[in-house]
């Protein structure tokens, strides 16, 4: 990751892990967590540490336009280095903005170099949004607009992998009413193998395992109709939550605190966007697997869904507020009133026409 | 007045598909509120599955629905003259016009009572065409929802495509909020039902029961 001396000389990864006081025994048995969480076999774990210790692996850069550096932060973490972040410590990362040690001219030419030297064949990473408006004014870095930056850096890549929910979908920066024209990387790249690991931010372990089946197989994995790796977005969170029996048992946390809520019983009436989000987050968890948001007693938002800041909000409502009617304005506000507007016009009418009905003579027919 | 004659005008197949979209769509209404917003509480009891029950009979019913849309387009191709398709687009031809004119005088106070007409009057088919749009709309995004239990499954491959059209928080809310399309459908429904009874006699009231009503027989629509 950073130009860290241990990676710069020429030790290999095993060399590399041990001086970290990673055996290689530990780093097998991380890359069958790999193996697994990619849904492969056990016997592809060798294939897999065979492809990420081999020599001709692709260079990756790192780049971040409008973002908040969260995805950074998900891969740096705070506590002990893991196995995954050392592995993508020792994929010569030559550009990634935040953490390199290079600045100015040298950070740029750092990438130039590695954009024409591995021309087509290193990987592009992608955090933040890229603005549209205006040309793309409303994102520089080093004299130049996101827009035409991700259009040489991710055209030239073997494949992209955007980070976060803002590269996928345009994600916050995205949200109504979008005053920077704010974009996700497939929407304004064409023509690259892209792939979306959406999440605010995404979870470092899907990265690791996006790099290996890229360093082995040759190819991204394969994905949902978002761009989403199935290994990762292929189930909801909510069918295969821990507090899903409490969800069919009709057992649900009815105010912060209370005591369904001391007892774990189920969010969903708290909000819980679960039913309509596809993440491994009940599975492989955050923060090396202690825990993840709903298992803290906290709904899920639903940040890795398109749509995710105006049509997964709000956080505490099941359902997106009518688009029209102002803030605070639920469907079921909105649908009685119909219901009731619809028994009062009847009502009327059928007052007026009964009269209008006796008026005119009916009875005599 | 002298050829007014019982007509049988509902057949059996569209009286059973307007019970089964009825008793359908009321359990579904039912259901489809408790499944979004759980107002039983079950706390003391380890063995209730109430919200478990109700999706089971939500989808169940939404079999059940989707059945009597397929039924009713089906026999709107091979049933009686009063049950075809082209009834639901009464503008576009001239009788359907003349009506459609006819009852909304009817129903704006311009005059009291409609023409007599023995099957659906033209404003009738045009709520129908609409009601019968929501329920095609609510089998398809009830079953897309459903179909997100399993992307990999045959009912995401059929209905997956919804997706590419609403994302998930929309299609959620348009499909809660059709439920007070409904509602507010049936309210009207039972109504404009009692009151053409009252003012045109033809025994419409009935007629989802038995299937007859009375008119002329020579009436084209």
């Amino acid at each position: 990751m950073s130009k860290d001396e241990s990676v710069w000389t020429e030790a290999s990864l095993e060399e590399y892990l041990e001086s970290r006081g990673v055996s290689r025994r530990g780093f097998l048995g991380f890359m069958t967590t790999v193996a697994a969480t990619l849904a492969l076999p056990v016997s592809f774990a060798e294939k897999a540490a065979a492809a990420v210790t081999a020599d001709n692996r692709p260079p990756v850069v790192w780049m971040e336009y409008q973002d908040c550096a969260g995805d950074s932060e998900s891969l740096l973490r705070a506590s002990r280095p893991s196995v995954g972040d050392l592995i993508l410590n020792y994929l010569s990362v030559d550009y990634h903005e935040t953490i390199m040690a290079a600045a100015g001219h040298q950070a740029e030419e750092a990438l130039e170099n590695t954009l024409t030297k591995y021309k087509g064949k290193y990987i592009a990473v992608v955090e933040g949004s890229i603005p549209v408006n205006k040309d793309g004014i409303y994102c520089m870095v080093g004299g130049r607009t996101a827009l035409s930056s991700a259009k040489e850096v991710c055209g030239n890549a073997a494949a992209v992998i955007a980070v976060g929910t803002c590269a996928a979908f345009g994600g916050i920066a995205a949200g109504e009413p979008n005053p920077t024209g704010a974009k996700g990387v497939m929407d304004v790249i064409k023509g690259v193998p892209i792939i979306n690991l959406p999440g605010c931010p995404m979870n470092v372990v899907n990265l690791t395992a996006t790099i290996v089946h890229f360093l082995t197989f040759g190819t991204l994995p394969p994905t949902d109709r978002y761009k989403r790796p199935l290994f990762a977005y292929g189930k909801r969170i909510h069918d295969n939550c821990e507090r899903r029996a409490h969800f069919d048992q009709g057992q649900y946390v009815e105010a912060w605190g209370d005591s369904g809520h001391r007892q774990g019983w189920c969010l969903y009436k708290m909000g819980c966007k679960g039913p309509s989000t596809f993440h491994n987050c009940p599975t492989v968890r955050w923060n090396d697997g202690i825990s993840w948001p709903v298992q803290a007693g906290h709904g899920c938002v639903g940040c890795s869904e398109p749509g995710f800041w105006d049509t997964m909000g709000p956080f505490y409502d099941r359902l997106p507020d009518v688009p029209g009617f102002g803030a605070d304005v639920t469907a079921t506000k909105v649908g009685l009133g119909l219901t009731a507007a619809a028994a009062v016009g009847v009502a009327v009418h059928g007052v007026a026409k009964t009269m209008q009905l006796k008026a005119s003579g009916g009875d005599k027919e | 007045m002298q050829k007014i004659k019982a007509i049988k005008v509902w057949e059996f197949p569209i009286r059973v598909i307007h019970w089964t979209n009825f008793v359908s769509v009321v359990g579904l209404s039912i259901t489809g509120a408790y499944i979004h917003f759980p107002f039983l509480s079950t706390a003391n009891n380890p063995d209730a599955f109430v919200m478990g029950y109700a999706r089971a009979i939500h989808l169940s019913l939404g079999w059940l629905l989707m059945l009597g849309v397929i039924g009713r387009v089906l026999w709107g191709v091979i049933g009686n003259r009063f049950a075809r398709l082209r009834n639901f687009l009464p503008f576009t031809y001239p009788e359907g016009r003349e009506n459609l004119v006819d009852v909304v005088k009817y129903y704006t106070f311009a005059s009291p009572r409609p023409k007599a007409t023995l099957g659906h009057n033209a404003m009738a088919s045009l709520a129908y065409l609409s009601i019968g749009l929501i329920m095609v709309f609510q089998v398809v995004s009830g079953f897309a929802l459903y179909s997100q239990a399993d992307p990999a499954g045959t009912a995401y491959s059929l209905f997956g495509w919804v997706f590419g059209f609403m994302n998930n928080g929309y299609l959620r809310l348009a499909h809660y909020f059709s439920m007070f399309i409904f509602a507010s459908f049936f309210i009207t429904h039972i109504y404009a039902m009692w009151m053409s009874d009252v003012a045109e006699r033809n025994g419409s009231g009935g007629s989802m029961f038995n299937g007859y009503k009375y008119g002329d027989p020579d009436s084209k629509i």
